[in-house]
């Protein structure tokens, strides 16, 4: 390439206008991306990416014909410099971030995985119920080492509301515990630069469904989903299939179930008196309906449902992220530019 | 007296001070008399003092700063122009025109908060993090210097533009030059800037820590990135393409309404802002392995 095709190819890149171009076409893609029902279709695009690294490339030309400027003046002695200087600061922070998301965009793995108390899953990759590889998957994850729920404890608030769940989060290689710490929401447990993050947590009630010759159709801990309700959270299941057979059982949890006028409720929300409402569908049929408390059991059709325990789960949700790093490194150093800026007496008008 | 009785008193009151002091400053401009702007001014100090007093017995009340619920927020929002205002006319008299869009912005925010519920709310254990405290106080910074910015360009239009016409409004007249004014409104653009990004910075460092993710395109993230995006824009235009004067000032009005459409609007048009993902796979398992089939 001939040196005065590499100088247009420069004095391009390093333009303003194109910086401005850029900045324009940036903002209105996300405007354009926050008007569909599909932001997601804008942001993955390879027109927003590819607009996104010809900012990259641009902020750093122009970063660098800063510097090329900012000797001169450093040479010459004009008053001003640290202004110049701190703008090249920022300049550098903003390219960072910018990597940063780009880092992400490329290596970010999230999973999910639920762990119910007493149990040990093991961090591998079929054990995930939910995963997005990254390229560095295999390295930073896929360890085989077990996690474990030790203990759950629900904090409630002065409204009797659940204010924070503490989850007791066992790290296990074989059978000895490497690891034990507590995770809530905001405070994740960091172990080998995977981040364990408290997602959702429930009750599992313990349903086992007997034939009329006492042989056991099925046997299973049945995951709740918390609801946001109003006024209040409650903990169901839907349409839950026994396996192999046409059973569907709808199911509404209370961790302190009381009665009161004929209204089922739950008087607080940590185990009290659990107590399961169900019903039972066999075949599109409703075949029973009815209210037990942990230890009962319900009769349909000949066969017979009871519900003898109840344990905790957490859902946590798994991530590494190296770009995160990068980018609030970047943030540090617009920062610094920042304070440097405001300390020069000719603050930005040098540029203009 | 209870303590939202005690509230709504001062807040109503300061209401009362933001209207006596619209009104004074708009008279200011139509009938051409200064002591009318002087005397806005001087109502926009009594608003401020029942505003500060209700916001500190609110934040007794719940223990916190109140930033929770519409209540909170829009209270804490008025508070945080208002303080600005006051604030940068006292450093920079000549700006004290700038009253005739804060006070009535104001005076809608906390008309606003006292007719909206005022019930105390707990908040997630997630919000208790010097972090949020950092967001909340950069998004207040960013909303006080795009008012005045967007009142600087209101200024400069009408100022530049009764001066082509040869009469200008002797109250406009004594506000500075437009060059002045213009010079004065890149700066309030660059501050809102500055502020914006280490609100959005903080704001991402805080979701990090919380969920594992800085950024999620959530709505009022975008939004709030577009915002800050448009301001980048203005300064760009300003210095590469000498975008000045009559064009930065609708930009800026323009801005204006963008982040107050980004901070206000956006819970009305989206519904499930800030809400974490909910996965719907895996939520149940057998003890017996084979999806808990006997």
């Amino acid at each position: 390439m001939s040196t005065r095709l590499l100088g247009r190819v420069w004095r391009f890149f390093k333009s303003k206008e194109l910086a401005v171009l850029l900045i324009t076409c940036i903002t209105a893609s996300s405007v354009m991306g926050m008007l569909i029902s599909q932001p997601d279709k804008v942001f993955t695009s390879w027109w927003f990416i590819g607009i996104s690294g010809a900012f990259i490339i641009n902020l750093t030309s122009c970063t660098l014909s800063q510097v090329i400027k900012a000797r001169r003046v450093w040479k010459s002695s004009e008053p001003g410099h640290l202004s110049i200087w701190a703008l090249i600061v920022i300049h550098v922070g903003l390219i960072i971030i910018v990597l940063g998301g780009f880092i992400s965009a490329g290596f970010k793995m999230t999973g999910y995985m639920t762990v119910m108390e007493g149990e040990v899953r093991t961090e591998t990759q079929e054990e995930y119920d939910v995963l997005k590889k990254a390229p560095l998957f295999g390295i930073i994850g896929n360890s085989g080492y077990g996690i474990g729920l030790q203990k759950q404890q629900r904090i409630l608030d002065r409204e009797g509301k659940v204010d924070y769940i503490v989850s007791e989060i066992i790290l296990l290689e074989g059978d000895r515990v490497i690891l034990k710490e507590s995770v809530e929401e905001g405070k994740p447990l960091i172990y080998k630069g995977l981040g364990f993050y408290e997602h959702n947590a429930g009750f599992a009630p313990l349903v086992t469904i007997e034939d009329s010759n006492g042989n056991m159709i099925y046997k299973g801990f049945i995951f709740m989903e918390t609801v946001n309700g109003q006024p209040e959270n409650y903990y169901q299941r839907r349409n839950f299939t026994v396996p192999g057979r046409n059973i569907k059982l709808d199911m509404r949890f209370y961790p302190d179930m009381v009665i009161e006028a004929g209204q089922v409720k739950t008087q607080k929300y940590s185990l009290g008196n659990p107590g399961l409402e169900i019903n039972v569908t066999q075949d599109g049929l409703k075949m029973e309906k009815g209210i037990i408390k942990m230890g009962e059991k319900i009769n349909f059709e000949g066969n017979s449902l009871s519900f003898d325990e109840v344990r905790h789960w957490i859902g946590l949700e798994i991530i590494y992220d190296p770009g995160a790093g990068v980018l609030f490194t970047g943030c540090l150093i617009t920062a610094i530019g920042l304070c440097f800026l405001w300390s020069g007496k000719k603050s930005l008008h040098w540029w203009t | 007296m209870t303590s939202i009785k005690i509230q709504l008193i001062m807040f109503w009151a300061s209401v009362g001070f933001c209207f006596g002091g619209t009104v004074l400053f708009i008279s200011g401009l139509i009938f051409k008399r200064e002591p009318f702007v002087k005397y806005g001014t001087v109502f926009a100090y009594l608003a401020f003092i029942p505003l500060t007093a209700g916001l500190i017995n609110r934040w007794v009340q719940t223990g916190h700063f109140p930033y929770w619920g519409v209540y909170e927020v829009l209270m804490s929002y008025a508070w945080g122009a208002l303080f600005f205002y006051v604030v940068v006319q006292f450093l920079k008299p000549g700006l004290r025109i700038a009253g005739t869009l804060v006070l009535p912005v104001v005076m809608l925010m906390v008309g606003i908060a006292v007719m909206s519920s005022v019930e105390m709310k707990e908040i997630p254990r997630t919000f208790f993090t010097y972090w949020l405290g950092i967001h909340i106080l950069f998004a207040k910074l960013s909303y006080g210097s795009v008012i005045i910015s967007a009142a600087l360009s209101i200024a400069y239009l009408f100022k530049s533009k009764q001066q082509k016409r040869g009469v200008v409004n002797p109250l406009l007249a004594r506000l500075p030059q437009v060059e002045k004014i213009d010079n004065w409104n890149y700066q309030f653009i660059a501050f809102a800037f500055v502020m914006l990004g280490i609100m959005i910075a903080s704001g991402a460092v805080w979701a990090y820590k919380a969920w594992g993710r800085y950024w999620g395109w959530d709505p009022i993230e975008t939004w709030a990135l577009i915002s800050w995006l448009i301001y980048g824009l203005i300064l760009h235009l300003r210095v590469t393409m000498g975008w000045r004067g009559r064009r930065a000032s609708w930009l800026a009005v323009f801005a204006f309404i963008l982040v107050i459409f980004s901070f206000f609007g956006i819970p009305l048009v989206y519904p499930s802002i800030h809400e974490h993902l909910k996965y719907t796979v895996g939520l149940s398992r057998g003890l017996f392995g084979n999806g808990g089939q006997a």
